[in-house]
């Protein structure tokens, strides 16, 4: 019986490792690209952590300056005796002295600079390469009714506005820092004042694009109220606040950054945002000195897919090694195989009962060797086994025969038995039947067997006369000895027929009858003699 | 299908000696006593020969077979009895009834043989 190759053990070897490979690789692989990611990931989320850190020293070292500045001329202005027109000496020499200030202005409590003077607020902008002054206490803006001036004031130290855009004057994004000033009165400090300056936030856009933090890296920065200072869509950046966006774009993790940052904490949050439309990492930190919020992030895939490349190219190259190595487990189990196939095809001859298969004597001592021996030894103990049992059936079959033979023998003897007992009985029966007297004697006429009719004429019973010579009760008239004359007829084998003859009975009576004498022939030999006697009538 | 044998003798060991050998040798065998049962066992299952005694309890073998050939006119008998019937009697007297005769004293192989010859195996 051929094998069909699909069930040939080295296809099935072979099998077994591409189906172990290919359920194993993918796990393996699998693993393997999960813990890479986690490294790279881990690594990519440390040098976001750093750059934040970077970018919120970068924005802290400015707004520090700015705040340091806007504290040193308050400051400076304390309890100081001004007049108009060193105030506004000031406030240009500020202005020029401080490029990054994009407006400034000293304002004074209800005559804090001059006891005539209820309200005085001097205000200087930068316009083109030109300052304009105003009047921060005419009519149209009453610089006590603001919030940077009041705010200053009722917080008592440095007050960090909200952002925003300075339509009249700078035409651009700004934040105002306000500080209170005071004067000594009565050995009471009081408040005088309260010097503010603008702050362009151009640069702070300069600032996030001069950090490049990685190809999908991007930064947002906002205000403690969430407003958006910087967004990689400009779109948004002084429109949408984080909560607005976070609402706008359903990605609730904005809000949750937002509110950490308010809460002065810093951290890293990881989530599929719906703004860039992929998975994102995003490190937050508070800027400390006008408490905005930094958010670094990046897109994970930038990180992931040199590793999912990397997966791919080592599933290839496991498939490729696990496709080789079936190939030479095929080949190799062939060629050590193939003792077995002959080994096999030795089976099958044996199990279909050719045991005169020739087993070549095994030349090698490994397992195919001893495996030859015992197919050796398989043979030559079912050939003794085949004698045996060929000679245990003929025994068998011999026995059976007999045995039938013996059987039939015993039937065929019952059958004779019955038969000769039937025959028997019926002779007894024709005799005893025989109305005359009938005597069976020997051939020297000793009476060996009467029949009824004897027995009830004479009265003799055959105990009387069996074995007795005949002549005892039986004598013929003629002359003569009767004993010699039935002796001699029977010795000649010749009847005697109807002679004249007496039967004595029992109580010595005589009786006349006729007697007729016929040999009996075995084999045509006269082994003794019937004598019937007739009696005649009185 | 076995051929079915009637063995109608008087005598149990005859009835029981031919029953087990017929059957070993492949013959479906009933036997009944007397002619009034063979009646009935024709009747009720005819068999493919009849073997019989001369001399039933109830009548003899030869007036049953007649009777019996109402129903069985042309199955074969086998008269099988004790007694000695000359050859020439039988040829001459019972060959129109019987189909063979033998005496008890015959071999069981010569019975088998006669069984052969008249229905075969």
């Amino acid at each position: 019986m051929r094998v069909s190759f699909i069930h040939r053990l080295p296809v099935h070897l072979a099998s077994i490792i591409l189906l172990l490979g290919f359920l194993t690789i993918p796990i393996i692989s699998e693993f393997r690209s999960k813990a890479m990611e986690e490294i790279v990931l881990h690594q990519a989320e440390m040098q976001s952590a750093t750059a934040t850190l970077a970018l919120v020293d970068g924005l802290q070292n400015v707004l520090r300056s700015v705040d340091t500045n806007v504290r040193y001329l308050a400051r400076d202005l304390e309890d100081r005796a001004l007049t108009p027109a060193e105030v506004d000496r000031i406030i240009h020499n500020v202005m020029a002295g401080t490029p990054d200030f994009c407006e400034f202005s000293i304002s004074f409590e209800p005559h804090a600079l001059s006891p005539g003077l209820e309200r005085f607020g001097q205000h200087l902008y930068r316009s083109g390469d030109h300052f304009l002054a105003r009047d921060l206490a005419a009519p149209a803006y009453q610089y006590w009714t603001k919030d940077w001036y009041n705010d200053a004031l009722g917080r008592g130290e440095v007050n960090w506005s909200e952002p925003f855009f300075d339509r009249d004057e700078a035409n651009a994004n700004v934040v105002r820092i306000s500080a209170p000033f005071y004067r000594t009165e009565n050995g009471h400090r009081v408040a005088a004042g309260v010097v503010s300056a603008g702050l362009e936030l151009r640069w702070v856009r300069r600032l996030t694009e001069e950090n490049p933090f990685f190809d999908t890296g991007y930064v947002i920065i906002f205000s403690p109220e969430g407003r958006l200072i910087a967004h990689p869509n400009p779109n948004y950046v002084f429109t949408e606040t984080m909560e607005s966006l976070a609402q706008k774009s359903g990605t609730p993790e904005l809000e949750q950054i937002h509110q950490r940052v308010r809460a002065r904490r810093q951290g890293a949050l990881s989530y599929f945002s719906n703004t860039f439309h992929h998975r994102v990492h995003e490190s937050y930190k508070p800027v400390a000195v006008s408490g905005w919020g930094v958010v670094v992030g990046y897109d994970e895939n930038e990180f992931l897919q040199p590793v999912r490349y990397i997966r791919w190219i080592t599933i290839g190259t496991l498939a490729a090694t696990l496709a080789l190595l079936s190939v030479i487990v095929l080949l190799a189990t062939r060629v050590a195989l193939r003792p077995l196939v002959t080994l096999a095809a030795i089976a099958q001859e044996i199990g279909q009962g050719n045991l005169d298969h020739e087993i070549l004597p095994p030349s090698r001592p490994d397992e195919i060797g001893q495996l030859t021996r015992a197919f050796l030894l398989i043979q030559a103990t079912l050939k003794q086994n085949r004698a045996l049992e060929t000679n245990a059936r003929e025994r068998a079959v011999e026995t059976v025969a007999a045995n039938e033979k013996l059987k039939s023998q015993i039937l065929e003897r019952r059958w004779v038995n019955q038969a000769l007992e039937h025959q028997l009985r019926y002779d007894q029966l024709i005799v005893n039947s025989i109305s005359d007297l009938v005597f069976v004697v020997t051939k020297s006429v000793n009476i060996s067997r009467i029949n009824p009719a004897v027995v009830q004429l004479t009265g003799w019973e055959a105990i009387d006369l069996v074995n007795s010579p005949l002549a005892r009760v039986v004598r013929l008239e003629a002359g003569g000895s009767k004993g010699d004359t039935l002796t001699q007829a029977l010795s000649a084998g010749h009847d005697v027929r109807d002679c004249p003859a007496e039967i004595v009975d029992r109580h010595g009576g005589r009786i006349s009858v006729r007697l007729t004498l016929f040999p009996l022939r075995d084999r045509d030999k006269v082994v003794g003699g019937v004598v019937i006697l007739r009696a005649l009538s009185s | 299908m076995n051929k079915h044998i009637l063995v109608v003798d008087d005598e149990p060991d005859i009835r029981e000696l031919l029953t087990e050998f017929l059957g070993q040798n492949n013959y479906r065998i009933s036997t009944v006593p007397n002619a009034h049962e063979a009646q009935r066992a024709v009747e009720k299952d005819p068999p493919d020969l009849i073997i019989t005694d001369l001399q039933l309890e109830d009548t003899d073998g030869l007036e049953m077979i007649q009777h019996l050939r109402a129903t069985l006119p042309q199955t074969p008998v086998l008269l099988l009895t004790g007694v000695y019937i000359d050859p020439k009697v039988v040829r001459e007297t019972l060959g129109g009834k019987i189909g063979a005769y033998l005496q008890k004293t015959t071999p069981l192989a010569t019975i088998l043989e006669e069984v052969r010859n008249l229905i075969g195996k």
